[in-house]
């Protein structure tokens, strides 16, 4: 078994991006393999939204990462930076910015760009999906 | 031995990755690049010149999605999701050009 950990830039439906990620993580856990970690960058932090509502025959991106992420319990964290200034925000930052509302999908959690830097050399592949 | 993974066709792009592709690496071709594969278009002639016996997959969701299963190059090789995953582990690193 080996781990990996993926970096997501790319906000779903915007891009390829995001799809290809998911597509690699579920084939990566399917395999027997681990993934270490799923960092939400960039414009990828839309993955992380509670607010998407896509057409009911379309695919539900960040729905379908939320059911990976809690069924094989995958440490999923979004970029604070990231996400704050793109309106993406937990409960904790939503109080501490005075913000009226937070939407940030249950499973995925708020952190700093050192966690990615621990995954880079923690995991044994790294995999950056960009748009 | 390197894993490329390249997502775009764009020109100055695959140039770059001509630059860097080194006899024992691989390449996969994902999202829009796997119209490289077509017989045509330049890129992919172009680093075969450089690289003959370059290991090139190309990505069968991403070619299915647009219609082209059937019209890739002879050489290049369909692999799955699970294929790429395995290919990251054979070699030593991955580096995703976009």
């Amino acid at each position: 078994m080996s781990s990996f950990a993926l970096m997501i830039q790319g906000a779903p439906y915007s891009s390829g991006a995001a799809l290809s990620a998911f597509r690699f993580c579920e084939a990566a856990l399917e395999s027997g393999h681990q993934i270490q970690r799923l960092f939400f960058f960039q414009d990828g932090v839309h993955n992380a939204s509670a607010l998407c509502v896509p057409p009911q025959d379309e695919f539900h991106l960040p729905k379908a990462w939320q059911q990976l992420i809690q069924q094989h319990r995958i440490d999923a964290v979004v970029c604070v930076a990231s996400a704050l200034k793109r309106g993406i925000t937990d409960n904790n930052e939503a109080v501490r910015h005075q913000l009226p509302a937070s939407n940030l999908l249950e499973g995925f959690s708020i952190g700093g760009l050192g966690l990615w830097m621990e995954s880079m050399a923690k995991a044994d592949r790294v995999l950056n999906f960009a748009p | 031995m390197t894993l490329h993974v390249i997502n775009k066709t764009d020109p100055r792009l695959w140039q770059t990755l001509l630059t860097a592709v080194l006899p024992t690496d691989a390449l996969v071709l994902i999202e829009d690049a796997v119209y490289a594969a077509l017989p045509a278009p330049a890129q992919a002639s172009e680093l075969l010149a450089h690289h003959p016996g370059l290991h090139v997959c190309v990505l069968v969701d991403d070619l299915a999605a647009r219609g082209i299963s059937a019209k890739i190059r002879p050489g290049f090789v369909s692999v799955s999701y699970r294929d790429f995953v395995a290919l990251s582990l054979v070699h030593e690193r991955v580096v995703n050009w976009h």
